[in-house]
């Protein structure tokens, strides 16, 4: 009976095309596109380089030393305000840096669409070299030595986490739970239809109606684990890309997984349970999917949502799924590492299923 | 056990049925029995209590009073009212499904399927999508599941609803056939012709409770006496011939004639009285008048 429960419930998704895009290319095309759009904020160098030039109106010897202890080759110049304002406006540069008279102060001029992150970097990095001139100036030492960093960043896993990295996770455990969209495909007609009713005739109970749809479901959500990492793995790369890097703990990776499709599946069951239709229940899940991946760091990054914001996505139990997967992607955790997030997953997949399963006992 | 006791495939026993503690009942003190190669028609208007009925018969719900016997499942079926199958499956891959579900297996499930695909004449639309076929292969089809585990007690709840006449008249073949084989039908419907058609006992239904079950005979001579009808225009005399007339619609009237009465006297009068009359029928009530008279609303108010 269970073989037959399993069966018809893949054939039906396979034949719903609509569910089959919800599943597999809406995951596929976010990570794609998600995965190049943040690449350079996640890169330390900030990715695609902040055009700018120098204008050097100081024009002394401490200026000329200034500029050509920038950095090698030293930055281009341009010779007037008028000249900086043209290539501004003109977008032909994202920044002029202008030296005043006197050495200082120092003014980054900025078009207002270049990323602050890396306007924010370039003025740092002039603080820095003027400081260390001036200082230099006083001290009578060489200025490179107080133009080097002396200080560095290094983090725990052991590389930074890029794009691509957060992009599979999170587009993955978005896509994970849209599996509401062919459950209540199917649980809808199956109600609405007397089906149901048929099946309960034939004895059989609810909670094999409800194995029968969690065990091909449950496969499909590793199918998808399957395809979004070889997605991160090759197709990012090939459209210019950081790749996934795969060499990670299975143990781990496989028990969030696992986790995260149990939540899913009740979450998803339950929608689809309380739905009375097909278009309800789609709008409920996407409803419900799209509020757990705003606050859940799916859409917008955890790290850059202010403090309140990343605390309160540990209300979604997408951001459950997500930290699991970082754990195991980023930090190269270990199943100690991912036991709380999987244990919370589960719990609420759990509850959920029982609530489902409840429904549909109910509509038999 | 007797041998008339041992034939008896479904026994409904005082049951009744009602969907909340302060809901008026939707079937009350209902009792027959059916035995085997018996089709019984269950007779009502929409919503006098029979899809409830069929549902405690299939086990779908549960009896709040009485007491139901029937075979276990699938040594019945129950098919419902609407299409209980899967649009976007083949008619072939339904047929496999429920197979799975009555557990049959193997080379029965294949012979179940095929022998089931033939007698509903659903092979050329075998590995048709079941949502694209039309009303009457889905029905068919509906039937068709039903009938995969071979049942000893079929539950046809509203068979022929929305299908065409040739659809109808192949279902109403294939109950008689199935009945013929041995096989106990319960057939719900509130198309008077069909249970007429193909129904040994008929139960009439309304507001939940059985009102009458016995053979088809037996329930039109219980309608009373025969009965003489014409169509007369202008003035009528409502005592004419010595009878009681009544005006049944129009001018069409309808007097009830006394076993006593002679019909070729009766003849001899209207003859005599030079009434304008177009038509004049003589016959037993039928269905419709013995609903009419136990229910007091018709057939399909």
């Amino acid at each position: 009976m269970l073989r037959a429960l399993i069966q018809k419930e893949l054939r039906a998704l396979g034949r719903d095309w609509h569910a089959l895009a919800a599943l597999f290319l809406m995951p596929a095309v976010f990570i794609i596109v998600m995965s190049l759009a943040l690449q350079g904020s996640f890169r330390p160098d900030g990715g695609e380089p902040l055009r700018w030039h120098v204008l050097d109106e100081d024009d002394s010897d401490s200026s000329r030393s200034l500029i050509d202890g920038f950095g090698q080759p030293p930055p281009a110049r341009v010779a007037t305000r008028n000249a900086a304002d043209k290539a501004l406006k003109s977008r032909a540069l994202d920044a002029v840096v202008i030296i005043e008279r006197g050495l200082a102060p120092v003014t980054v001029l900025a078009d207002p669409g270049a990323p602050l992150v890396l306007v924010e970097r370039l003025r740092a990095q002039w603080e820095r070299a003027v400081a260390g001139a001036l200082i230099a100036q006083e001290l009578g030492v060489g200025a490179e030595a107080l133009q080097r960093s002396h200080v560095r960043t290094q983090f725990v896993a052991r590389e930074v986490l890029t794009s691509v990295q957060q992009s599979v996770p999170a587009w993955l455990v978005f896509a994970m739970f849209f599996v509401v969209v062919p459950l209540s495909n199917v649980l809808i007609v199956e109600r609405n239809l007397g089906t149901l009713e048929r099946l309960r005739s034939l004895g059989v109970p609810a909670t094999a109606l409800l194995v029968g749809k969690v065990i091909p479901f449950f496969f499909v959500h590793q199918l998808q684990l399957v395809s979004m990492l070889l997605v991160g793995r090759f197709v990012v790369p090939a459209l210019g890309g950081d790749a996934l890097q795969l060499d990670v703990a299975l143990a781990p990776l496989l028990l969030v997984a696992a986790a995260t499709s149990v939540a899913a599946l009740g979450v998803s069951l339950l929608i689809a349970g309380l739905a009375r239709t097909s278009d309800q229940a789609i709008l409920a899940g996407a409803f419900v999917n799209i509020i757990f991946a705003a606050v859940g760091g799916i859409m917008v990054p955890k790290q850059v949502m202010p403090l309140a914001m990343q605390q309160a996505t540990n209300l979604s139990p997408m951001a459950w799924g997500l930290e699991g997967f970082l754990d195991v992607f980023a930090r190269r955790g270990t199943v100690i590492d991912v036991l709380p997030e999987a244990t919370a997953l589960t719990a609420i997949g759990l509850i959920t299923l029982a609530l489902a399963a409840w429904r549909i006992a109910r509509a038999q | 056990m007797t041998g008339a006791a041992a034939s008896v495939r479904l026994n409904v026993d005082a049951v009744s049925f009602r969907y909340a503690a302060d809901a008026p009942w939707a079937v009350r003190d209902v009792s027959f029995a059916l035995r085997a190669g018996e089709v019984l028609g269950l007779l009502g208007p929409n919503g006098a209590g029979k899809s409830t009925l069929m549902r405690l018969i299939a086990g779908v719900r549960t009896p709040v009073e009485g007491a139901l016997r029937r075979p276990p499942a699938p040594r019945f079926a129950y098919v419902p009212q609407d299409y209980a199958f899967y649009p976007t499956l083949t008619c072939r891959e339904n047929l496999e499904f429920f197979a799975g579900v009555a557990r049959l297996n193997g080379t029965r499930r294949e012979q179940q399927v095929e022998k089931c695909l033939g007698t509903l004449a659903l092979d050329s639309f075998a590995n048709q999508r079941a949502g694209e076929c039309s009303g009457g292969i889905r029905r068919r089809l509906n039937v068709a599941i039903g009938l995969l585990a071979e049942p000893e007690l079929l539950l046809l709840d509203e068979p022929t609803a929305n299908v065409d006449p040739q659809s109808r008249a192949f279902l109403l073949d294939l109950v008689r056939s199935l009945a013929g084989a041995g096989a106990s039908v319960v057939y719900c419907s509130h198309y008077m012709e069909e249970v007429q058609a193909v129904c040994d006992r008929v139960g009439i239904i309304d507001h939940g409770s059985l009102l009458a079950c016995a053979p088809l005979a037996e329930l039109l001579a219980s309608g009373g006496a025969r009965e003489l009808r014409l169509r007369a225009e202008g003035a009528f005399d409502t005592r004419l011939a010595g009878l009681d007339w009544r005006r049944e619609a129009g001018d069409v009237w309808i007097a009830s004639l006394p076993p006593e009465v002679r019909l070729s006297d009766v003849f001899a009068q209207i003859e005599s009285a030079d009434i304008p009359m177009s038509d004049m029928r003589v016959g037993l009530p039928d269905l419709e008048d013995v609903f009419l008279r136990l229910t007091h609303r018709a057939l399909r108010d």
